[in-house]
């Protein structure tokens, strides 16, 4: 018993040693986590060193030992060494908040310019000031920086950063009543821009860069999706686009007004449902002969109501869906991946940043056997040659003498003019002014651009990152409109990413990650196993 | 055991600490003070008399008895809590933010001409002058300083309206209701004749 006793009295000093570490380890961890030096860590580190210089004192020959001792010197050594090397870690850090160079390693290349800016910016002819109105730690940093990358690639960018309520007179005199607002100014005009991304600027710039928004008209009345909507088939995000790009929107009811109007730069068809009426078609008709701009989407097995129309102007619509099992999404033969383009500025930026469309239930479009004199037809968008064009409204199956088989055309554009007498008409409609100074210049020529589908431009795909369906739209309206310069691909807001995968992708990646790795992996294994046996 | 190692390392340290101490300390952009963000350090219970002068017209509060009562422009019962109230809020006040760096004249921030003086006055015999100027642009806040600083200050235009209202409307006690006699029995009419 008296044994027992003297055992364990004799451990309290070590049970001691290690309550005091543990105490000293829980005042720290306590601090550091409330932040607060309270009176519950004060007593922790209080008993925790009590304890532990108890421990040390009736140890004393043991402590002098260890801390004299090789792997105390080394221990001491190595602690130091880590010590050191993680706070110059931490000064290399505050340092690059405040002096760093970025590289954009991103594939969309998110946190440059977009080619859009960098074209406009090469179009200034005279300098552009620019002030920046943000108080204090509220978005300077990034306005700055966007700013930077604008001077970057144009000398002709000015730019100024005033803190509002550090300097109230110079609020006052350009009226900001809102920190956050950029004024820019061009050639004696002004305009405001509210936030501080690319997008938001390069609009403003924009507007001032254009003397007059072009207007594009949407038809209605046909079931045509809608450029106020907010659905996934609706197309509200390619409308604030346009606009974005400083292009007037309006709605068009061919119906009540009987012609299409004088100001309208270009109409899109998104996608018709129902068949044009006779009166209807003859205006549209009218307006093409007459060096008009449309885009027409059409939707497969749609009303054929315009056939006739495209067909003089040397396009042929397919009357069915276009299956692409080789390139298609992922298990949806359906819904063709366009990787090969033509060659049209349209297309220009696609193919040179190799970006995807998808054209979900698409129809063919291509030109017909014989083009009318004085029309040009380019293909824009085709299939891979595994493609057909399915007649069978209920079996995707190719019927050999019944289906096309591909490589199928998706997009057309068409350029030139049907009757050399339209131009010198009396009385004719005078073309549009896009407000860019051309009006007269080319506008001689029709320009039409034909999709086999409304739905690519819906809301739920245009507003995809990784994919070109806004950027097609947004550079076939571009190129009717005759803004060559303006098309390109625009700047890229950030997003959640989405990986669209086609069949061979998604058969690549499940293959080799799921069942050849494994089983690779197995098979080293057995091999080593079996050696050494 | 390799000192040298540890050696390098900490005259690196050393180089770099010294580096960020005294060249990018100093080359920082102006715009926020270090400075402490109070205003008025005093205590509420301190403050026993208020005397505020806004576009010509003047207030006087003085605290007698635990209550509050007004002085100027007349005197008179205060209405309870309101001027605790208002009290509680600028003792002690405290700035949304401090200016430095490089300020525009006082009569860019109003505060050459303040459009509202106040003087607070404490038991202890402490005395303080605030000035306030004009809105901040997004006019949410106010511009303000001390009379014996140039320190400026942007502070909430909530705590400065209160102010305001001491002069514009002033924090009589309302009239206590006196209770109506009790109504007399109407008389009986006699008839004539």
């Amino acid at each position: 018993m008296e044994m027992k006793l003297r055992s364990v009295v004799r451990r309290i000093p070590a049970a001691a040693g290690v309550i005091g570490a543990l105490c000293l380890i829980a005042g720290l961890g306590l601090y550091l986590i409330t932040s607060d030096f309270d009176t519950r860590a004060q007593v922790l580190l209080a008993v925790g060193v009590a304890l532990l210089f108890l421990t040390a004192s009736y140890y004393p020959h043991e402590v002098a030992g260890a801390l004299r001792g090789r792997s105390a010197r080394y221990g001491s050594n190595t602690l130091a060494m880590i010590v050191i090397f993680v706070a110059i870690i931490a000064m290399l850090n505050f340092l690059s908040t405040k002096r760093n160079y970025r590289w954009d390693l991103t594939e969309s290349g998110e946190y440059s310019l977009s080619p859009q800016t960098i074209s406009l910016l090469g179009k200034l002819e005279e300098p552009v000031k620019v002030t920046a109105f943000y108080a204090q730690g509220v978005g300077q940093e990034q306005i700055q920086d966007l700013l930077k990358e604008y001077r970057r690639h144009s000398d002709k960018i000015e730019y100024e950063l005033v803190d509002p309520e550090l300097k109230p007179g110079v609020a006052r005199q350009y009226n900001i009543q809102s920190y956050g607002t950029t004024v820019v100014e061009y050639k004696g005009k002004r305009q405001d821009v509210m936030g501080a991304t690319e997008q938001d600027l390069t609009a403003g710039l924009l507007k001032l860069v254009r003397e007059k928004a072009p207007k594009v008209y949407f038809l209605t009345g046909h079931g045509e999706a809608d450029p106020e909507g907010f659905d996934r088939g609706d197309l509200s995000q390619l409308k604030s686009a346009l606009q974005a790009d400083n292009y007037e929107v309006a709605k068009l009811t061919l119906a009540t007004t009987g012609s299409v109007p004088q100001d309208a730069a270009a109409i899109i068809i998104a996608g018709p449902k129902t068949p044009f009426l006779e009166d209807e078609k003859n205006a549209i008709k009218a307006y093409l002969e007459n060096h008009g701009k449309a885009l027409i989407l059409l939707e497969a097995r749609g009303p054929d109501s315009l056939n006739d129309v495209l067909k003089s102007w040397g396009v042929e619509v397919g009357d069915g869906v276009v299956i692409d099992p080789a390139s298609s999404l992922a298990g949806q033969a359906q819904v063709p991946v366009v990787l090969r383009y033509g060659q049209s500025p349209i297309t220009r930026d696609l193919v040179s940043m190799q970006l995807m469309t998808l054209l979900p239930l698409a129809t063919s479009v291509a030109p017909t056997e014989q083009t009318p004199e004085g029309v040009s037809v380019t293909g824009l968008m085709q299939t891979s040659d595994r493609a057909w064009l399915e007649k069978d409204p209920q079996v995707a199956r190719f019927d050999e003498g019944v289906d096309t088989k591909g490589p199928l055309t998706l997009a057309v554009a068409v350029e030139g003019s049907l009757s050399p007498t339209a131009k010198s008409q009396e009385g004719s409609e005078q073309p549009a002014d896009t407000g860019d100074g051309k009006a007269g210049e080319s506008q001689s020529k029709t320009r039409l651009v034909i999709i086999g589908n409304a739905n690519f431009a819906a809301n739920d795909l245009s507003g995809e990152p990784a994919i070109g369906n806004r950027d097609l739209f947004l550079n076939s309206v571009s190129w009717l409109v005759e803004e060559e310069d303006m098309i390109s691909i625009r700047a890229k807001e950030p997003q959640v990413r989405t990986v669209f995968l086609s069949n061979e992708q998604a058969n690549f990646v499940f293959f080799t990650s799921v069942i050849f790795l494994p089983l690779a992996v197995l098979a080293v294994g057995g091999v080593v196993w079996w050696n050494r046996r | 055991m390799n000192y040298k190692l540890t050696i390098g390392l900490l005259g690196i340290l050393i180089v770099l600490g010294a580096y960020l101490y005294f060249w990018e300390s100093n080359s920082g952009a102006g715009g926020d003070d270090k400075a402490s963000t109070e205003v008025l350090a005093f205590k509420a219970g301190d403050v026993n008399s208020i005397q505020v002068t806004y576009q010509g017209k003047s207030t006087e509060l003085k605290k007698e008895d635990s209550s509050w009562k007004l002085t100027k422009p007349e005197k008179a019962e205060t209405e309870p809590y309101v001027v605790d109230g208002l009290v509680a809020r600028i003792a002690p006040l405290n700035a949304v933010r401090v200016l430095a760096g490089t300020l525009e004249p006082m009569s860019t921030y109003g505060l050459e001409t303040p459009q509202l003086t106040a003087t607070i006055r404490t038991t202890g015999g402490k005395i303080a002058v605030l000035q306030v100027g004009d809105n901040t642009p997004d006019g949410y806040s106010f511009y303000a300083k001390r009379d014996d600083s140039d320190q400026v200050y942007v502070v909430s235009s909530s705590v400065i309206s209160e102010v305001i209202k001491l002069v514009t409307n002033p924090p009589k006690a309302l009239p206590t209701p006196t209770p109506s006699p009790p109504e007399s029995p109407a008389p009986v009419g006699t008839p004539e004749g």
